[in-house]
C-alpha cells in the first residue's frame, strides 16, 4: 500500500453525507491535485464519527487535527494553509461553549475523550466497503481463534463470562440466549441480526452498520458457530439504505474470502447469510413479530412461550441478536471475556452506544462505558445545554423509556439502574430536554407514536395506548379533572402488566415516569390550566412586551395568519382570535419581546 | 403429566395443556374472549388473564401459557378483577351498546362477562362506531363497529377453512377485519365466523330480526345434505327453524358447519312445499286425501302386476331418506309388488362403494373422519372436497396446518386445496386409471411397495403387476399429460409416509367409472400397506346423507339389505328408465329428470301407465306422476342417517308436520299394511326399527347411535387386487373434452328450494381455459351453447386458469341438468363450445 504524508479521514457517515461531504470530498482531491499535492495527500472516506452536529467533520491524520462544519468553499484556503503551508485552519476548528480556545486536536476534545470504543472500534479508521482494512484491524480474527481452536460450547462459557448483555433493550445475557438456542432440539437453526432499529431519533444500529459491517457479520458468524445455526438473516428496515447495501457488499466480501458459505475458512461449519428488509413497521424490532415478517406474515408479535430459541422462525430453534451486541462479540472473543467483564459496572459490561441528542451542544453517537454518569454524559460529552438554558430532564430508551429529572443525574448508567427510575436503557437513545419541554405534551408525543405503532392484536395494548393518550390529550388541552390523574394511574399498570409484547408492556413508560417526577406539571396543566414550558397550544397566548418592542415588523412579516397589527414605529399586537400559537413571531423576535403568558 | 395447583385445588393435566385447559379441570372459571378450542390460541383479547406464583411479570396469560409442573396459580385475585374489569372497559370504548337491537344479545361473551364484572359504561370518549355495515355480502352481515378484533373469524377462515377470506386490515386502533379493498364477501359462504364470533359483529342475515336467541328451542338433529353426518342444531320457534347452529361438543363435525347446514334450511319453510296429495286426472292435478291416493297406488300398481307382471314395475328409492324408510321401501317393493327393480342414485354414485365391496369386501370407507387429521400424507383423487365435503377439508386443513402431512391432489383440473400441494397432478379428464397405474408402475419401479404386506394381507399381486407393466411414465405422460417429476414426487411422497389416506368422491355429478377409481385407489394401498390401520386407508366420499344408508339397506337391484345376494337381479335405475321397459314406477325422493345423465328420462315417464312420485315439491319429474305423496321434511321426522364412515346417527323430530303431509316412513307402513305385506317389527318402527339388538339388521349396520364411528377394525380381512383400465378419449382440434365436477349445491333436490344458498351459487357455468375462450372467441360470463352427442344445454361461460387447455368443466347446478351430456356411460365426452 502507498504511504502519503498526510490523510485526510472524511467523515461520510449519512449525517456528514447529507451536509455535503461527498461534494468536499471531490473539492479536497482537486484542490490537492491543483497544488500537485496527490503524492503526499490522500482523502480517506471513513464512516461515521459520531459528532453528528459539527459535520462534516474531518480529521487530518497524523497529527489528530480536528476540522468541523467544513464547506466547499472552505477548501482552497484550508489546503493551502494546512497541507501546504502546514499551518492548521483557526476557524474550522471546534470551539467548545463557554470557552473561548478552540481545540486543535480530536483526542482533546470532549465528546471523544470521554468515550471508550469496543463496538466502534473501527471507527473513522476504516474505509467500510474494504474487508482488507477491516481484516488489518485483527478483523476475522476472532473467527479464525473460535473455528481453530475453540467448541461451539466454549465460546458460549465465554461470552457467558464477559456479561454482554443484549443491546436491544431487554439486557438478556447474551451467552445463555445462545446456550438456550445451542440446547434446542430442531433443524436447522436460524440466527438473526435485528436492525430493525426504530426508535425515533436513534441510529445507533445504522451506524454501526454503515461504519463496521464485517463485524456484525463476524459476531453472527461465531454466534451461529455457538448456536450450530445454519442460516443467518440481517433484518435491516428499508429506510436504511446505505446500511444495506453496506451489508450487502460486506456479505459478498466474507463469501469472496470464504469466511461465509460452505466450510468457513476450511472447517466443517458451514453458514449463510441473507439480509431482509423489513418494511418499516416499529413492533418488528419485536422477536417474534420480526420473524412473523420475515416469513410473510403479518408482523404482529405472539405470545411466548414458545420462545424463539426453542421455536422461532418457521417453528425452529432462533437466536435473534441486536446488531451492538454482535459487534461487540468478536472483540471479547480476542481480547477475552475477563478484559471486557472489568468495564462496566457489576451487573452491566462493557460500552453502550447512545445517540445523544436534543438540547445539547454536541449531538451525535457516542459510546461510553457502562456506569458513567448522566451528568458526564450531558455536561461533559455533550457540552452541556443549548443556550445556557436550564436543564429538565433527560428521556432514555426510545418511546418506552422514561424521563429522568435533574436530581437522579449523578446516577451511573446500567442496566438496572435506570429500571429503577422508572426508565430503560432500551436500544440507547437519549433525548435532552430543556426548561421548554413540557414533559405533558413530550409524554403525548410518545403515546401518539405508541399508539400509532401498536399493531392492533392485543387489547390493553390497542386499546390501552389510546384511551392513555386521550387523558393526557385532555391534560394538555386543559379539559382535564383531577381524577383523570387517579385514573391514568389506574389504567397504565393494566396496559403494562396485560400486553402481550414489549411495545405495550412498556408503552406507559413514559407516562408513569413523568407522572412519577414532573407529576406538579401535570397539576398546573389541570388545576391552573397552564402550561409552565409554554408549549401547549390551548394552555399558551402569545404577547407582545410593547416595552421591548422595537417596532422591526419582522414579525409582522413571518405571521402567517396576518395575526399581528399595529401603527408604524409603534409596539405591536397580537390579535388572539386570529393566532394559530405557530410561534414563528417569537423565534424570529431579536429583541424577546414576543412573549408566551 | 404435569402436576399444578389451581386456586389451592392440585390438578393433574397432560403435557402442553395450557394453564386455561388446567383452569377448566379445576373447575376455576377464567373468561375468554379470543379463546376458541379447536383454534391454535392466540392470546390477544387479555381477558383470561391469571396469577401465576413466581413469574417475572404480574399476568399471565392462561390461554397461551403451557402448565408446568408445580405451578401455582390465582385465577380471581383483586388485581386480576381490577385488570379484567379495565379490559372490559378498553373494549367497550368501540363498542356499541346496541344489545336491545343486536342479534347475538343473549349469547354474547362481551354482553355476559361486562354482566358478570359490573362494567357500566366508560371513561373513554374515543371516536366511535364509524365503520359501515356490511349489508351487501349474501348470507352474512358484518357490523364491525361491534368487532372486539379477537380474530376468531381470521383464525377459522384461516387454520380450518382454508379460505382466508378475510384477514386483519390496518394497525392499532386502526385495526379492522376485513377483505381485501373492502369488497364484499366472495368465499364459501360456510358461515363459520358466524359460529366463532363472541360478540354480534357477524351475523347470519336469515336470521336477522327473526328471534331472539332465548326463545328458541334448539333441537340437535343431523343434516340432511351431504354424507359427513354433521349434527345441525335447529333453533325454533313457533313451529319454524330460525336459525340453525352448531355446538362444539355435539356431533360429528365438532361444531363446524358449510354453508349448506347452516344457511340450507329455507327449503323447509318454502311456500311451495307440497301440502296434500295430488291425484293428476285429465291432465291436471286434483287434491285428494291420503286415502285415496294411497288407494290407488295400491290398485293401480296391483293391476299392473296382474295385468303384465311385477317386473313391469320399478322402483327408485334415494339417497336421502333414512334408513328405516330404505329397509321398508325396498320391502315393499321386493315382499309387497314382489320385484327386485328398486335401485336409487342413477345406480352409479354408489358404485365407489361396490368397488371398495370387491376389492375388501367392505363396502364403505375403510377409516373414520378424523383419522385423516392425523395421518401424513393425502392423496386427493378427484376430490374437490370445498364444494362436494368442505367438513372433510377441515380435516385435510388440519392434517396439513397441524401434523405436517403433506398432499397430492390429482384432479382434472386446480382446485382449490391445489394452493398447499406437494404435488399436483392434473390429468387429462377420464384418465384416472391410467395416472394411478402409472403411480403403481413407479412404486413398483422403485421399490416402494410393502411386500410383507403385499403377502401376507392381499391376493391377485401378480395380475397387478402384468396389468401396469405398460405404464410407464413416458407412457402415462403421453396419456394423462402428467409431468413424470409430478408423478414420480406423488408416489414417493404417498408411499413413503407412515400413515396415508387417499379420499375419493362420487356421486351423480361426477362422471368417470366410480367403481374402477375406487378400485385403483384400493390397489394403490394395498400395494403400499397404507390400509387397515390408524389413520391409513381408502375413503370413498358418497354423496349425499344416507348414501351409505341406502346401500346398506339394499336399495339396489343386486342386494338385499346387509349384501344378501338375491336371486334374479332387477333392472338398474338406467335400464328402467329405457322407454317402453317399464309399465309403472314409484319413485321417492329423486328426480331423474334433473340429475340422471339420460336425456329421454322425460319420454320414459311419460310413456309409463302409471307414476308415483313421492316428494316435497313439485319436481319436474314429479310434474309427470299421475300419483304426487308430499312427505316430510328431515325436520319433521326421525329415523336414523349412516354418515360416510359408517356412525349411524338419529333425527329428532323438531317440526310439526308441514300441512297435511306425511313422513316416508309413514307412507310405506301404510302401503306396506294396504299390500299385506308383513312388518317384522313391533307397532312402533318409527324409533324401534334398528336399535334392537334382536334385528338382523343390526349386525351389518355395524354402527352406533350417534355413538362412536364404527371404521374397519377386522384383523382377519384379505385384499384383492383387482386391475382396473380404461379407453383414452380422443378429441378433435375444434373439439372440447367436457368433464362434470361436483357442486357445493349438488343435486339441488333441497338447495334448488333454498333461494339464499342459490343466490350465493349464481348460475349455472362451463369453465374453460382462458386460451380456449380466446379461440373460441368466449368472454367471461357471455351465454354459450354446450354440445355433446347426447345432449345440448346452455349456460354462462367462466374463464379460468384452473382448467387446463382443451377441456371444459361443466358444474352441476341445482337449476340445470348438465348430466344429459354425458349420457349414460357417464364418461368425460368430448363436445364443441359455441357462443350464444
Amino acid at each position: 500500500m502507498k504511504e502519503y504524508r498526510t490523510n485526510i479521514m472524511l467523515c461520510t457517515g449519512t449525517e456528514c453525507v447529507n451536509k455535503g461531504a461527498l461534494e468536499i470530498k471531490k473539492a479536497l482531491e482537486e484542490e490537492v491535485k491543483k497544488r500537485g499535492l496527490e503524492d503526499e495527500v490522500v482523502v480517506i472516506p471513513t464512516s461515521c464519527d459520531g459528532f453528528c452536529n459539527a459535520g462534516p467533520i474531518m480529521i487530518v491524520q497524523p497529527d489528530g487535527i480536528f476540522y468541523q462544519q467544513v464547506k466547499v468553499e472552505h477548501i482552497p484556503h484550508l489546503v493551502e494553509e494546512h497541507f501546504l503551508k502546514g499551518r492548521p485552519v483557526k476557524s474550522l476548528i471546534y470551539v467548545p461553549q463557554k470557552e473561548a480556545q478552540p481545540i486543535a486536536r480530536m483526542k482533546d476534545i470532549a465528546f471523544f475523550r470521554e468515550q471508550r470504543l469496543i463496538t466502534l472500534r473501527n471507527r473513522g479508521l476504516i474505509d467500510p466497503e474494504k474487508i482488507d482494512e477491516y481484516i488489518g484491524r485483527d478483523g476475522y480474527k476472532a473467527l479464525v481463534k473460535v473455528l481453530t481452536s475453540m467448541t461451539p460450547q466454549e465460546v458460549i462459557e465465554e461470552i457467558k463470562a464477559s456479561g454482554l448483555r443484549g443491546r436491544g433493550g431487554a439486557g438478556f445475557p447474551t451467552g445463555k440466549k445462545w446456550e438456550f438456542c445451542r440446547a434446542a432440539k430442531g433443524e436447522p437453526k436460524y440466527m438473526i441480526c435485528n436492525a430493525d432499529e426504530g426508535d425515533p431519533g436513534a441510529f445507533m444500529d445504522r451506524s454501526i452498520i454503515e461504519t463496521d459491517p464485517h463485524s456484525i457479520l463476524e459476531g453472527m458468524v461465531i454466534g451461529a458457530y455457538a448456536i450450530g445455526a445454519s442460516l443467518g438473516y440481517v433484518f435491516i428496515r428499508i429506510e436504511y439504505p446505505l446500511a444495506i447495501k453496506r451489508m450487502e457488499h460486506a456479505i459478498e466480501q466474507a463469501k469472496n474470502y470464504g469466511l461465509l458459505g460452505e466450510n468457513i475458512l476450511g472447517s466443517d461449519f458451514s453458514f449463510e447469510v441473507k439480509i431482509f428488509r423489513g418494511a418499516g413497521a416499529f413492533v418488528c424490532g419485536e422477536e417474534t413479530a420480526l420473524m412473523a415478517s420475515i416469513e410473510g406474515r403479518n408482523p404482529e408479535p405472539g405470545q411466548r412461550p414458545p420462545f424463539p430459541a426453542q421455536s422461532g422462525l418457521w417453528d425452529k430453534p432462533t437466536n435473534i441478536n441486536n446488531v451492538e451486541t454482535l459487534a461487540n462479540v468478536a472483540a471479547i472473543i480476542n481480547r477475552g471475556a475477563k478484559w471486557f467483564a472489568e468495564i462496566g459496572t457489576e451487573t452491566s459490561k462493557g460500552t453502550k452506544v447512545f445517540s445523544l441528542v436534543g438540547k445539547v451542544n454536541n449531538t451525535g453517537l457516542v459510546e461510553v462505558p457502562m456506569g458513567i454518569t448522566l451528568r458526564q454524559m450531558i455536561y461533559e460529552i455533550g457540552g452541556g445545554i443549548q443556550n445556557n438554558k436550564r436543564f429538565k430532564a433527560v428521556q432514555i430508551g426510545g418511546p418506552s423509556g422514561g424521563c429522568i429529572p435533574e436530581n437522579l443525574l449523578d446516577m451511573p448508567i446500567d442496566y438496572e439502574e435506570l429500571i429503577k427510575v422508572g426508565a430503560i436503557m432500551g436500544s440507547g437513545g437519549m433525548i435532552v430536554m430543556d426548561e421548554n419541554t413540557c414533559m405533558v405534551d413530550i409524554t403525548k408525543y410518545f403515546l401518539t407514536f405508541l399508539n400509532g405503532e401498536s399493531c392492533g392484536r392485543c387489547t390493553s395494548c390497542r386499546d390501552g395506548i389510546d384511551a392513555m393518550l386521550e387523558v393526557v390529550t385532555r391534560i394538555c388541552e386543559g379539559k382535564a379533572i383531577e381524577e383523570d390523574i387517579e385514573f391514568l394511574e389506574e389504567l397504565a399498570p393494566v396496559v403494562k402488566d396485560a400486553s402481550l409484547c414489549g411495545l405495550g408492556q412498556s408503552a406507559p413508560n413514559p407516562l408513569l415516569s413523568t407522572l412519577h417526577h414532573f407529576r406538579d406539571e401535570y397539576l398546573t396543566h389541570i388545576k391552573e390550566k397552564r402550561c409552565p414550558a409554554g408549549v401547549c397550544k390551548e394552555l399558551i397566548r402569545y404577547s407582545i412586551n410593547s416595552e421591548k418592542c422595537k417596532a422591526c415588523l419582522l414579525c409582522v412579516k413571518a405571521c402567517p395568519s396576518s395575526a399581528i397589527f399595529g401603527e408604524k414605529k409603534q409596539p405591536q399586537t397580537i390579535n388572539i382570535d386570529k393566532c394559530i400559537k405557530c410561534g414563528v413571531c417569537r423565534e424570529i423576535c431579536k429583541f424577546d419581546a414576543v412573549i408566551i403568558i | 403429566m404435569i402436576t399444578l395447583t389451581i386456586d389451592n385445588k392440585k390438578v393433574v393435566v397432560e403435557d402442553g395443556a395450557t394453564i386455561l385447559a388446567a383452569c377448566e379441570m379445576a373447575g376455576s372459571k377464567v373468561p375468554t374472549l379470543c379463546h376458541e378450542k379447536k383454534l391454535l390460541s392466540f392470546g390477544a383479547c387479555r381477558i383470561c388473564l391469571v396469577e401465576v406464583e413466581g413469574t417475572r411479570t404480574k399476568f399471565t396469560p392462561s390461554c397461551t401459557t403451557p402448565a408446568t409442573d408445580g405451578m401455582v396459580v390465582k385465577t380471581m385475585t383483586e388485581a386480576l378483577i381490577k385488570a379484567r374489569r379495565t379490559i372490559l372497559e378498553l373494549l367497550l370504548i368501540s363498542h356499541p351498546l346496541d344489545c336491545p337491537v343486536c342479534d347475538k344479545a343473549g349469547e354474547c361473551s362481551l354482553q355476559d362477562l361486562v354482566y358478570e364484572y359490573g362494567v357500566s359504561g366508560n371513561r373513554f370518549k374515543g371516536i366511535k362506531f364509524t365503520l359501515p355495515v356490511d349489508h351487501i355480502s349474501p348470507l352474512i352481515e358484518r357490523d364491525l363497529n361491534r368487532c372486539i378484533l379477537c380474530g376468531k373469524c381470521v383464525r377459522i377462515c384461516d387454520e380450518l377453512q382454508g379460505v382466508s377470506e378475510i384477514s386483519f386490515v390496518n394497525r392499532g386502533m386502526r385495526t379492522k377485519i376485513g377483505t381485501d379493498f373492502d369488497r364484499p364477501l366472495d368465499c364459501e359462504f360456510c358461515g363459520q365466523c358466524i359460529s366463532v364470533c363472541p360478540v354480534g359483529a357477524l351475523t347470519s342475515k336469515l336470521f336477522k330480526y327473526k328471534a331472539r336467541l332465548w326463545e328458541l328451542e334448539n333441537i340437535p338433529t343431523i343434516c340432511p345434505y351431504c354424507s359427513n353426518g354433521c349434527t345441525l342444531i335447529l333453533g325454533i320457534k313457533d313451529n319454524q327453524i330460525k336459525t340453525i347452529t352448531s355446538h362444539d361438543d355435539i356431533g360429528i363435525n365438532e361444531g363446524n358447519l358449510c354453508a349448506k347446514g347452516r344457511f340450507g334450511y329455507e327449503f323447509v319453510a318454502n311456500p311451495l312445499r307440497l301440502k296434500k296429495p295430488l291425484v293428476k286426472r285429465d291432465g291436471k292435478f286434483e287434491e285428494v286425501d291420503w286415502d285415496e291416493a294411497l288407494g290407488l297406488v295400491v290398485t293401480k300398481f296391483n293391476e299392473i302386476k296382474t295385468d303384465s307382471g311385477a317386473n313391469s314395475i320399478g322402483a327408485l328409492g334415494s339417497a336421502r331418506l333414512t334408513n328405516e324408510e330404505i329397509y321398508l321401501f325396498q320391502h315393499l317393493i321386493r315382499q309387497g309388488l314382489g320385484t327386485n327393480n328398486i335401485d336409487h342414485g342413477g345406480g352409479y354414485s354408489y358404485q365407489g362403494l361396490i368397488g371398495l365391496k370387491e376389492s375388501l369386501d367392505y363396502p364403505a370407507s375403510t377409516n373414520s373422519i378424523h383419522e385423516i387429521r392425523e395421518t401424513k400424507a393425502i392423496l386427493l383423487l378427484r376430490a374437490d372436497l370445498n364444494e362436494t365435503h368442505p367438513n372433510i377439508k377441515i380435516e385435510v386443513n388440519l392434517a396439513i396446518n397441524r401434523h405436517q402431512a403433506r398432499l397430492i391432489v390429482a384432479d382434472n383440473k386446480r382446485i382449490k386445496l391445489s394452493a398447499n400441494v406437494a404435488s399436483n397432478l392434473i390429468y387429462k379428464p377420464g384418465t384416472e386409471l391410467t395416472l394411478i397405474n402409472g403411480l403403481i408402475n413407479l412404486l413398483i419401479k422403485n421399490d416402494l411397495i410393502n411386500k410383507d404386506f403385499i403377502k401376507e394381507k392381499t391376493t391377485g399381486f401378480d395380475k397387478l403387476l402384468s396389468c401396469v407393466k405398460k405404464y410407464t411414465p413416458e407412457y402415462v405422460e403421453g396419456i394423462c399429460e402428467v409431468n413424470p417429476q409430478d408423478l414420480e414426487l406423488a408416489a414417493r411422497v404417498y408411499a413413503e409416509a407412515e400413515k396415508a389416506c387417499i379420499i375419493v368422491t362420487c356421486g351423480m355429478g361426477l362422471c368417470g367409472n366410480n367403481r374402477d377409481i375406487a378400485l385403483a385407489a384400493s390397489n394403490l394401498a394395498l400395494l403400499t400397506g397404507n390400509i387397515g390401520k390408524e389413520s391409513s386407508g381408502v375413503y370413498i366420499l358418497p354423496e349425499k346423507n344416507n348414501s351409505q344408508g341406502a346401500l346398506d339397506m339394499g336399495a339396489v337391484p343386486g342386494f338385499l339389505p346387509g349384501y344378501m345376494p338375491v336371486d334374479k337381479p332387477g333392472y338398474s335405475a338406467f335400464q328402467m328408465l329405457e322407454a317402453g321397459k317399464l309399465k309403472g314406477m314409484f319413485i321417492v325422493g329423486e328426480n331423474p329428470v334433473m340429475t340422471y345423465p339420460l336425456p329421454d328420462v322425460q319420454k320414459a315417464l311419460e310413456s309409463l301407465e302409471f307414476l308415483v312420485v313421492q316428494d316435497m315439491f313439485m319436481t319436474p319429474t314429479a310434474e309427470l306422476a299421475d300419483v304426487i305423496l308430499p312427505v316430510g321434511s328431515f325436520a319433521e321426522k326421525e329415523g336414523t342417517y349412516a354418515n360416510l364412515g359408517k356412525r349411524v346417527q338419529k333425527l329428532k323430530k323438531a317440526l310439526l308436520c308441514h300441512g297435511e303431509t306425511k313422513s316416508d316412513l309413514e307412507i310405506f307402513i301404510d302401503l306396506c299394511q294396504r299390500m299385506g305385506c308383513e312388518i317384522t317389527t313391533d307397532n312402533n318402527p318409527l324409533t324401534s326399527f334398528i336399535k334392537e339388538e334382536s334385528n338382523p339388521l343390526t349386525s351389518f349396520i355395524k354402527g352406533e347411535f350417534a355413538g362412536e364411528d364404527k371404521p374397519w377394525k377386522n384383523n382377519n380381512w384379505k385384499g384383492k387386487f383387482i386391475p382396473v383400465e380404461s379407453d383414452e378419449i380422443k378429441t378433435d382440434r375444434d373439439e372440447l373434452l367436457l368433464v362434470s365436477t361436483g357442486s357445493h349445491l349438488y343435486s339441488g333436490s333441497l338447495s334448488a328450494w333454498s333461494p339464499h344458498l342459490l343466490e350465493v351459487k349464481g348460475e349455472a357455468c362451463v369453465e374453460v381455459n382462458y386460451k380456449d375462450a380466446k379461440k373460441i372467441g368466449l368472454d367471461a360470463g357471455d351465454p354459450v351453447k354446450i354440445s355433446s352427442k347426447n345432449a345440448s344445454i346452455k349456460l354462462k361461460a367462466r374463464l379460468s386458469d384452473n382448467i387446463p387447455e382443451g377441456v371444459a368443466v361443466v358444474e352441476t347446478h341445482p337449476l340445470l341438468n348438465v348430466m344429459v351430456l354425458f349420457g349414460q356411460k357417464m364418461m368425460p365426452i368430448k363436445g364443441k363450445i359455441g357462443k350464444e
